[in-house]
């Protein structure tokens, strides 16, 4: 009787045990192909961002990132949270090549360019504000290299500024999509690094 | 009801006591509304700043989720609330003791839930300090949030401060919410406030009927006495009749005292007259001294011719003539107060100097001076002449009295056309300033056995023939000039 009890048991519990086994091992693949993935695209744009602005710090960054996201386990939060960052980090690579390469745009009319001027102060707003929060998000990631973003992502953020007294304003939403992307990174670092505080105690 | 003075007293005391505190705390109450009024401005300028950095907070996370590629439900909770807490950071930098966050309600009935343990509340970690009533007010911000018709708001007391908190509903079911503590600062309890003020201004309003009351009832006892003493200074005898209280016992007092006064006048008066006879009677004393004087020494000349047996009539003539003039003073001395214009003749005035002279001659021997008549012969005047002689022969004795031994006394008689001047000089010390005004008083005197009516019939007499009677003095002596008008009529 106690042996039907077992076996009807094991009957019903291990497809479920089986269905969980599945599920975690697609996650861990479509963690490692995310993974892949960035590999790929580091590499492409690493190549294709030889002599961009800020490259070899970028470069190193990034490799940095994908050497961490290694040892951590695949799908953890903390993996998660460095491939983020590491994403954001080619972002701004690839913001940075393409503001790099974007030419003064010219015969726009006075509408449009108008129209163009007030998406970019929009955009160049949500900027700073970012830019604002990145002290914050770099002391919370505890990262030796946090003042580095700081400082890039106000130097970009500047850049971008530039461009837009100077009206080249296809190049000033790529840079400040860039700064942007720079505190995206801190932040994602910052969330890697910081669990969600204890429940307040009741004074 | 007659109360006693001491009740009275301490009823008034207590009276005066409640307005006054009454007025005093009145006071404070209108300056405690008044600093009530500064906190309202104060709550009014916190609540329109909380409202304000809610407002930035649920902009800030509306153009957050605009912009970001990731929907920000896509992230695990821990890391949502991390981001929520760098923008509540950033947010709030520019609002002075500001503290924000998001309160994520879950579940159906959401402000049943506690937003520490299912919700993102609080920037830079301010959710550890989070006190059960900040967390209310949240709460309460997020509820006035979800009914926004209602009058609720996100406003809660916290010991002796108040907390301010306001929630925005953002489009995704979030609330950002902001949170000030206003220290010292209460809620205002206005019915309580009310029936304080209205307690107060009544008793506020009875103890100044009782202070008005106690002046009234002053003000009429201080008329009653200035009453009573006006009608006391027309007559004496006036009595208010009795009345309780203090007051009644004020015009009792002044009755007493009225009434003590009368029987003091009365022995007062009887004392003076007494005094005042005694002086009468030492004046005639004196009047009659200087004529007794002159006829014991003409008696004594006669005894000693008499002795010699060389008697003469002139000396029996001379004594008859010192007791015909006691019997003129003493007739004068019977009309003091009111005195005789006498026998006036217009007649020559050296005969007069000259007999009044030898009236005081002994004198003048005894003190070793020497008398000097120096007059015009024709010299007139309408005078009384035993009045004058009185007048001369009075002068000379006190200038006699006066002068030092070997001097000379002059008397001295000028006529012009509107007067004739008698003046007596003597040779002494002057008379001192002290009594110079007091000299012509009657009884005044400053020797011992003077009667003081000497200078004082004199200018009576001088007065009654329309003259005057003056005196000059230094240290090197006295003139007294008598100053009749020339020819006067009768």
């Amino acid at each position: 009787m106690r042996a039907i009890v077992y076996i009807s048991a094991l009957y019903f519990l291990l497809p479920l045990e089986l269905l969980h086994a599945g599920d975690d091992e697609k996650d861990r693949e479509r963690a490692e192909r995310r993974l892949r993935n960035l590999e790929t695209r580091a590499n492409g744009v690493a190549a294709a961002a030889v002599g961009a602005e800020h490259a070899g710090f970028l470069q190193r960054e990034t490799r940095r990132l994908l050497k961490r996201c290694r040892e951590h386990a695949l799908s953890s939060y903390e993996f998660d949270r460095l491939l983020e960052a590491m994403d954001d980090l080619l972002d701004v690579r690839d913001d940075l090549h393409a503001a790099a390469r974007q030419k003064p745009e010219t015969g726009t009319d006075k509408r449009e360019e108008t129209e163009k001027r007030s998406v970019t102060a929009k955009r160049l707003e949500r900027a700073y504000f970012r830019v604002q929060q990145a002290e914050y998000f770099a002391r919370l990631s505890a990262e030796k290299q946090a003042p580095e973003y700081i400082t890039l992502s106000r130097q970009i953020y500047q850049r971008a500024r530039a461009a837009y007294d100077a009206r080249d304003y296809g190049r000033a939403m790529k840079l400040a999509s860039a700064s942007g992307e720079m505190v995206n990174v801190l932040e994602n670092l910052a969330q890697a690094a910081v669990r969600r505080p204890e429940p307040p105690i009741l004074k | 009801m007659r109360l006693s003075s001491a009740k009275t007293f301490r009823i008034e005391a207590a009276v005066i006591a409640v307005a006054s505190l009454s007025v005093i705390a009145l006071a404070s109450l209108l300056v405690q509304d008044a600093v009530s009024q500064t906190e309202g401005t104060l709550r009014s300028a916190a609540e329109k700043e909380v409202a304000s950095a809610a407002e930035e907070l649920k902009a800030q996370y509306e153009d957050w989720v605009a912009f970001s590629e990731r929907p920000l439900a896509s992230l695990p909770i821990d890391a949502q609330d991390l981001s929520l807490r760098g923008l509540s950071q950033t947010v709030l930098r520019s609002y002075k003791d500001m503290r924000g966050g998001f309160y994520v309600p879950q579940g159906e009935s959401p402000q049943a839930q506690s937003p520490p343990a299912t919700s993102i509340v609080g920037a830079s970690g301010l959710t550890d300090v989070l006190d059960t009533a900040e967390l209310q007010a949240i709460r309460l911000s997020v509820q006035a949030a979800q009914s926004p018709g209602s009058q609720m708001t996100g406003n809660a007391a916290s010991g002796g401060d108040l907390l301010i908190a306001r929630a925005m509903a953002t489009s995704d079911g979030k609330y950002a919410w902001a949170l000030r503590r206003l220290v010292g600062i209460r809620d205002p309890a206005p019915n309580r406030r009310r029936w304080l003020l209205a307690t107060l201004v009544s008793a506020a309003v009875a103890g100044v009927a009782g202070v008005v009351s106690i002046l009234m009832r002053l003000r009429r006892g201080v008329d009653g006495v200035k009453l009573m003493l006006q009608q006391l200074e027309r007559d004496f005898t006036y009595r208010r009749p009795p009345i309780s209280g203090d007051f009644g016992e004020i015009y009792a007092a002044i009755g007493k005292m009225a009434d003590r006064r009368t029987e003091l006048e009365t022995t007062v008066r009887r004392q003076d007259r007494l005094a005042a006879l005694g002086k009468v009677v030492a004046g005639v004393a004196h009047e009659i001294r200087n004529p007794l004087n002159s006829i014991r020494l003409q008696l004594e000349l006669l005894k000693r011719r008499a002795q010699k047996g060389t008697v003469s009539g002139a000396e029996v003539d001379a004594a008859m003539g010192q007791v015909d003039r006691l019997n003129a003073i003493l007739g004068q001395l019977l009309g003091v107060g009111k005195p005789d214009v006498g026998n006036r003749l217009l007649q020559p005035l050296l005969p007069l100097a000259e007999h009044s002279v030898a009236m005081v001659q002994e004198q003048a021997r005894h003190g070793g001076v020497t008398l000097r008549v120096i007059a015009q012969e024709d010299a007139h005047a309408n005078v009384d002449a035993v009045q004058l002689e009185q007048v001369l022969t009075n002068l000379l004795l006190n200038a006699i009295e006066a002068s030092p031994e070997g001097a000379e006394i002059c008397l001295r008689i000028v006529q012009s056309q509107d007067f004739v001047e008698l003046s007596v000089s003597d040779r002494g010390a002057g008379i001192p300033e002290s009594i110079r005004d007091h000299i012509f008083d009657a009884f005044f005197t400053t020797r011992p056995e003077g009667t003081g009516l000497g200078l004082s019939v004199s200018q009576q007499i001088v007065s009654v023939h329309r003259g005057t009677l003056s005196f000059t003095t230094s240290p090197a002596g006295t003139t007294f000039l008598v100053r009749l008008p020339y020819g006067e009529a009768q």
